[in-house]
């Protein structure tokens, strides 16, 4: 059928412009002929595949086709490839390729329109239409997230702050459609130290192309992650504790001191006099700063999370009046925001670091909210307080009448999500309060807000909790791939009024000494009418009708530790428990997770009329128990010292220093169709979770390529690293609990104080380990670590005196 | 009138005319929707100007040989990382498109004027794995590209990368 063609000539049009959407350019055939900077491609010259590169949207398809570390290898080649590699979408890409599955806060959706646009999308890459600004979720890198959204804090978001890679300048015909476009004065890549892969990606990926994440970076931080790769490890010396003795001159005064020792008053004191050694400090991480209090100061000492000095970059007193040297008000409790706050675009501060606020618990019962931001000149920080609510102050609720929070009843727990926040006391008083105040003045007035109390509840009878966590439910974040077109504007709405509290205990199991329970609280923040309500609590059960717990029965015990516990975590899906001088860790799942995922899935776009979507879905779950799902060993058969768990990871230090990095969700990435169901069906995990070690330049695994990874690589690697198949659950927990009532009040006062080896009788034997507590956020591990024994220098027989130091390991 | 009409008339840069099967012609979406815009005027040929005549024959006997194919979605989404799992390219179309780097050239940004995108796939694998493998220095040298980094800058890249260095 083809008709031969008579002459070959060699066509001179070839280097012109094209517009890049065929149909476009299809009807208006003339149009695209005239482009100046096509130019160097002469009529004469013998044109190579080289002439493609300057086309910038035929370059990107080529490098679309290729791996990361290909990728990240080009950029070397001349700065245009340089810009080019670095376009956020490629990295998008790769970064879903190898991460289908990301933890459920973990992903940061954009609006479904610019997911569709794709790098090849050539469509969208011409197309005038405008990309949604970003919608947060989850605390992210602080790097990974240049451009802010406007959306997330109401209260900042009337400041008109405008996303830097608004591409409403960007006219058609400009952008990736225009090749040569100004190569030689684009910003070089080296120049900027630092922060030059930010600066690069706005500058290359304008317009639809930039979605205000920093993939490449993303993807760097979860491929470190899963090597166990730590870039860089530095150590801050904690500041001091009092001596015991100073503290306890402090009691002559009217508020004592807290003593945080998860013993009961009368063996605090020994046990302080005990860990003289031991600085106990709580620590607050967020994307920019980490945030330690002791609780013998009323100080917040600020550090930057990135700099390596000793110094704190900021100090944060008590608000005027509540602490003197005579009576200090002492911190009791710190945490910061899991919202993400977009940056106060007026200060042009340094991008590198977002603001955040925390919450500061003190003695008195009084609490502040502050907004942590950089100064101007980008090395100090400043702070604002927010939110200050007076101490002693009976909260003006109808129930608080009979249950205030009593001055001196320190709240040792709390948790942030802006707006909500909830503490909860010593005594158990857990108090819910609304950071929205009914009206929504700018605080630069000088006015000092105060939070509105939505509701105390008093438990008298339960154990204290260990873990208080919060978080919004019904949140996009729960849906299960990220290319679900289904959020709405009403979800984005409704994801910031609707909240779950949860408190995760440990209970006396007879016999098994100990496990986990949980209870939940909603938290509804309608306009003008918020619902605080009792949520469903949750029972650790096996998946048959035989989840009753009645003794004695001839059945197989439920799964818990003996001892005390020395680790408990929860992340809304996941619960752990690690025992004392125990070397497994113990993974519950929650049954709710997986029905809101399924939910999830099914219901969307979902109606917001919450309530009835709320209370199925409770219906659904109330039956469930909690389901063992995994025992975590390693291959090193050492007491775990601490444990931290979020976002389905989970990190766990031993006794010999060792630092492990679990990825619980990992299954998920195998067979995302099967196990989900599987998985909610019986609880169980598919496979061996598997571990990395946490050192410096670890290798894991080298990429997996964009299939994502790989069942046999992954076991292969694992056998690398010698670690263990599934560890045999034969070895059959039945001890007797010792004196489970007497202790089990006080065991579980919560963190930092958690002494590892408070254990009285075990000071003499043990000594304390070498690292106590862990914490982590997205780019790096915290932990309190012994100074003199190091991390991987064996079993901590140092000598002299043990300083305590708060190392970083960052993975950014 | 499209059912009787199996043929459509394409003029390429050159003047040539090339009378070719509609469904050979359909590969190219750029064309299936001119078609659709000529409507029924018979004997209309559809102007080409970005493509020569040998580029054309070439990509003619691509899209003959791929024309039983089904279409991808007019609006399919390259998201859909399905395709690009992997980068090799089929036996065939590995065959077709052994030919010299200026024909490789024009036969990509035809394709992309065409707005055929499997053949722009192909195109741009076989760019791409000319590039693959090969360290920054083989790399400019292949295509010609002058550094144009300071060796400090090239370092600071260096151990900005290393975490994906296998």
């Amino acid at each position: 059928m083809l008709k031969r063609p008579r002459s070959v000539s060699p066509s001179s049009e070839c280097g012109g412009n094209f517009d890049n959407a065929g149909s476009l350019s299809s009807k208006r055939p003339n149009t695209w002929r005239s482009n100046e900077h096509g130019a160097q491609v002469t009529q004469n010259a013998k044109r190579s595949v080289a002439d493609l590169f300057p086309f910038q949207e035929i370059f990107l398809r080529i490098l679309s086709f290729l791996s990361p570390n290909e990728l990240a290898s080009i950029q070397s080649v001349d700065k245009y490839w340089a810009k080019m590699s670095l376009d956020p979408q490629l990295w998008k890409r790769l970064y879903l390729a190898r991460y289908p599955h990301p933890h459920h806060s973990r992903l940061i959706y954009t609006d479904p329109q610019s997911l569709e646009s794709s790098v090849n999308d050539a469509n969208a890459l011409s197309s005038p239409r405008t990309p949604k600004s970003l919608r947060p979720i989850a605390r992210l890198p602080s790097r990974a997230f240049p451009p802010p959204s406007p959306r997330r804090s109401p209260a900042l978001a009337e400041g008109q702050l405008t996303p830097r890679s608004t591409p409403s300048s960007r006219k058609e015909g400009t952008g990736y459609a225009t090749p040569f476009s100004q190569r030689s004065t684009e910003p070089d890549v080296g120049k900027q130290k630092g922060r030059e892969v930010d600066e690069v990606n706005s500058e290359v990926g304008h317009g639809i192309r930039n979605d205000g994440v920093d993939w490449k970076l993303m993807l760097r931080l979860g491929t470190n992650w899963s090597n166990g790769n730590v870039l860089s490890q530095s150590s801050i010396p904690l500041p001091p504790s009092p001596s015991p003795s100073i503290s306890s001159d402090t009691q002559s005064s009217a508020i004592p001191p807290l003593t945080l020792s998860p013993s009961s008053a009368s063996e605090s004191h020994q046990t302080h006099h005990r860990d003289a050694g031991i600085s106990e400090q709580y620590i607050a991480l967020s994307p920019s700063y980490i945030f330690i209090a002791s609780p013998f100061s009323p100080l917040v000492q600020v550090h930057s999370s990135s700099s390596t000095s000793n110094t704190p970059i900021g100090i944060i007193p008590p608000p005027p009046g509540w602490s003197n040297p005579k009576r200090p008000d002492n911190i009791t409790c710190v945490v910061s925001d899991q919202s993400v706050l977009p940056p106060d675009d007026t200060g042009d501060s340094d991008s590198d670091r977002l603001p955040t606020r925390i919450a500061v618990f003190y003695q008195s019962g009084g609490f502040v909210t502050l907004i942590i931001s950089p100064n101007a000149r980008g090395v100090g920080i400043t702070w604002k307080r927010e939110f200050v609510n007076n101490p002693g102050i009976r909260p003006p609720s109808l129930r608080s009448r009979t249950y205030g929070v009593n001055p001196g009843d320190p709240v040792v727990l709390a948790s942030l999500h802006y707006p909500v926040l909830v503490s909860c006391t010593k005594e158990f008083n857990l108090s819910m309060y609304s950071l929205t105040s009914p009206s929504q003045v700018q605080s630069e007035s000088g006015q000092i807000r105060r939070p509105r109390h939505l509701q105390t509840l008093k438990s008298q009878v339960s154990f204290h909790p260990a873990i208080l966590t919060l978080f919004p439910t019904h949140s996009p974040s729960s849906s299960p791939s990220p290319f679900s077109a289904g959020s709405s504007a009403q979800d984005e709405k409704n994801e910031t009024d609707q909240f779950k509290v949860s408190l995760t205990y440990c209970t006396p199991l007879y016999p098994a000494s100990w496990t986990i329970a949980v209870q939940e609280f909603s938290v509804d923040l309608f306009s003008n009418n918020d619902v605080v309500r009792r949520g469903e609590s949750f029972h650790v059960g096996r998946n048959d009708e035989d989840d009753e717990i009645i003794w004695p029965r001839k059945i197989k015990p439920l799964v818990g530790v003996k001892r005390k516990a020395v680790g408990i975590g929860s992340d809304g899906r996941w619960c752990i428990l690690v025992g004392d001088r125990d070397d497994k860790i113990q993974v519950f799942s929650l049954p709710h997770s997986h029905d809101d995922q399924q939910q999830a899935a099914k219901i969307r776009p979902r109606s917001h009329v919450r309530n009835q979507n709320e209370q199925k879905s409770a219906i659904d779950v109330a039956d469930q128990p909690i389901i063992h799902s995994q025992t975590l060993s390693s291959k090193y058969h050492s007491d775990i010292t601490s444990l931290a768990l979020h976002s389905g990871r989970c990190v766990s230090s031993n006794k010999e220093g060792k630092l492990l990095i679990w990825e619980l969700d990992d299954e998920e990435e195998v067979d995302p169709a099967t196990t989900s169901t599987s998985i909610a069906a019986s609880g169980k995990m598919g496979k061996m979770i598997g571990y990395v070690e946490v050192k410096q330049g670890g290798r894991r695994s080298i990429w997996r390529g964009a299939t994502g990874p790989q069942v046999l690589e992954r076991e292969e690697s694992l056998d690398i690293e010698g670690a263990e198949g599934p560890s045999p659950s034969s070895r059959t927990m039945w001890p007797h609990p010792q004196s489970i009532s007497s202790a089990a009040r006080s065991l579980f006062l919560p963190r930092p104080a958690i002494d590892m080896s408070s254990v009285t009788e075990q000071r003499d034997r043990e000594r304390k380990p070498p690292i106590r507590y862990l914490t982590f956020d997205e780019e790096k591990i915290v932990g309190v670590v012994s100074a003199n024994t190091g991390v991987g220098e064996g079993n901590g027989r140092g000598h002299g005196i043990q300083e305590e130091v708060m190392k970083i390991w960052n993975f950014s | 009138m499209a059912e009787k009409k199996q043929t459509v008339i394409l003029q390429t840069s050159d003047d040539e005319q090339f009378t070719v099967e509609k469904v050979v012609a359909e590969r190219s979406a750029m064309i299936k929707s001119m078609m659709e815009d000529l409507g029924d005027q018979e004997g209309q040929a559809i102007p080409l100007p970005n493509v020569s005549s040998s580029v054309l024959t070439k990509i003619l006997e691509y899209c003959d040989h791929h024309k039983t194919e089904p279409l991808p979605a007019p609006d399919a989404n390259d998201a859909d990382d399905s395709r690009r799992k992997t980068s090799e390219i089929g036996e065939w179309d590995s065959r077709w498109i052994q030919v010299d780097q200026e024909m490789l050239f024009e036969i990509i940004l035809a394709a992309n004027y065409l707005d055929i995108k499997p053949l722009l796939d192909v195109g741009c694998k076989t760019v791409a794995n000319m590039i693959k493998g090969k360290t920054p220095e083989e790399i400019r040298k292949l295509f010609n590209i002058t550094n144009d980094f300071t060796p400090e800058e090239e370092e600071q890249i260096r151990k900005e990368n290393e975490w994906a260095e296998e």
